[in-house]
């Protein structure tokens, strides 16, 4: 891996790069390439939550140009991006040619050739984009989870675990409309020191058909798809349901969440204490680099030690009959 | 104790690519290799743990499990805990090395390893996102 040289810009007092907040990180973003940074600094828009105390500074360096390596995928294999990691450096290639790299201590240098910023290719600088903050966010002692979090009346954390289109947030919108607080559906940040969780979004992701049963969301379909991937649309959770979003929690519960049409509305079982660990470790990605891996798994299992856990199977009746809110916290006082 | 003549010159470390985590009375295992994830008991995280730094022959292990408590109604069940390590994939030979000091299991038990059913995905959506991708 050659060595990667500071941006001159990182040191410009003015003029220089935009600054945008993401959780603990504070991200520097410039370069040569206003459209691929406005693609950047838009994504970053999605990550902003609550502010941190302590914030940790990177720089992320834009360049007009054309791929010069392609990554093997040794550290992680993604859908559109290869990623390799070798002696702290790292570096990614996607399949539009969009490519980042990194060495410890520096910025990072994202390369984008000249190409039609069609979806794929949004989608692309979005994937380099999550790969520079999961590897921060690490640096900074915090270990990304793709979970929900809802804080019940009494005061309990709850972890939603589920896939992408899992049912994390029409659930966690109809807990929330029933007097929840919510951390938000799907990006969570997980303390190494506290195992506290942070919220990371202010956003949902939802389905347009969440509308037949939540009739306050009655409008979403008239909002633009936020991904060609996907029929969802992104809701500020707080203009739907003012004061809902807090920042942190100490999760007590994991809830495993699994649709099943089998099952009438919903249905609810205890967890051991194995199955909460592979629950919460269902949602987290642990790339293939031996010590990046035991710290994230030392995370999850401390995490896991902590809660206990239910799974919460949900028919197609769900949210129609008994009020799935009030038999949770039946089951968890 | 008589060692199991198939595995008894076959002295096993673990590999580099499978990371070891205290959990519970025992520990899991990942191999990042295939990401399977397994569970140890606490006595086969124990002998385990003799493996970590370097190889451990199958007698040195035997003698050490017998200091545990292990008697040798025992051996057969300690036999096929080293030789389900090595079908799992989960260490390799080398030459054998002097045995770590390590902390002894509250008690005996018969070690144990189970392989999860299921592998964490390989491939995944993205830095932040583990599940499979959607299909483009």
């Amino acid at each position: 891996m050659h060595s990667i040289q500071a941006s001159p810009w990182l040191n410009k007092p003015a003029g220089g790069p935009l600054s945008r907040e993401c959780g603990p990180l504070e991200i520097l973003v410039g370069g040569d390439r206003p459209d691929a940074i406005r693609v950047i600094v838009g994504a970053l828009e999605l990550y902003r939550g609550f502010p941190f105390s302590e914030k940790r500074q990177i720089a992320v360096d834009v360049r007009r140009a054309t791929l010069t390596f392609a990554a093997r995928g040794t550290y992680l294999t993604c859908g559109r991006m290869l990623v390799d990691r070798e002696r702290g450096g790292c570096r990614a290639s996607t399949r539009s040619g969009v490519a980042v790299e990194h060495e410890p201590g520096g910025a990072w240098i994202v390369s984008v050739p000249d190409i039609q910023f069609d979806e794929p290719a949004v989608g692309d600088i979005e994937d380099v984009l999550s790969l520079v903050l999961t590897e921060e966010w690490r640096e900074a002692g915090w270990d990304a989870m793709h979970a929900g979090c809802v804080v019940t009346p009494s005061g309990n954390g709850m972890l939603l675990c589920a896939a992408s289109g899992g049912g994390k947030s029409t659930l966690t919108a109809a807990l929330v409309r029933s007097g929840w607080k919510t951390l938000g559906d799907d990006k969570l940040l997980v303390s190494r020191r506290s195992f506290e969780v942070f919220s990371l979004s202010r956003s949902f992701n939802l389905d347009p058909r969440t509308a037949r049963w939540f009739s306050e969301l009655s409008a979403i379909a008239a909002l633009p798809r936020y991904s060609a991937w996907t029929d969802k649309r992104r809701v500020f959770v707080e203009s739907v349901w003012p004061g809902s979003l807090v920042c942190s929690a100490q999760p007590a519960v994991v809830a495993k969440i699994v649709r099943d049409d089998n099952v009438h509305d919903w249905w609810l079982r205890r967890l051991t204490s194995r199955q909460v660990l592979l629950t919460l470790l269902e949602q987290v990605v642990v790339p293939a680099d031996r010590e990046v891996a035991r710290a994230v798994i030392t995370t999850i299992s401390s995490l896991a030690s902590r809660t206990r856990g239910v799974e919460l199977r949900l028919g197609s009746r769900a949210y129609e009959t008994r009020d799935i809110a009030e038999g949770l916290e039946a089951e968890l006082t | 104790m008589q060692l199991n003549p198939t595995i008894s010159t076959r002295a096993g470390m673990l590999r580099s690519s499978v990371v070891p985590t205290v959990y519970g009375d025992g520990a899991i295992l990942l191999d990042l290799t295939t990401k399977y994830f397994y569970h140890l008991n606490e006595t086969g995280w124990a002998i385990v743990q003799l493996m970590e730094s370097g190889a451990a022959a199958p007698e040195a292990i035997v003698k050490r499990c017998a200091q545990w408590g292990a008697t040798s109604n025992d051996a057969a069940d300690i036999w096929r805990f080293l030789d389900d390590l090595h079908a799992f994939g989960l260490v390799e030979e080398a030459q054998p090395a002097s045995l770590p000091d390590i902390d002894a299991p509250t008690r005996w038990i018969s070690p144990c390893i189970e392989r999860q059913a299921e592998p964490l995905h390989r491939l995944v959506t993205s830095a932040f996102d583990p599940s499979i991708p959607l299909a483009e």
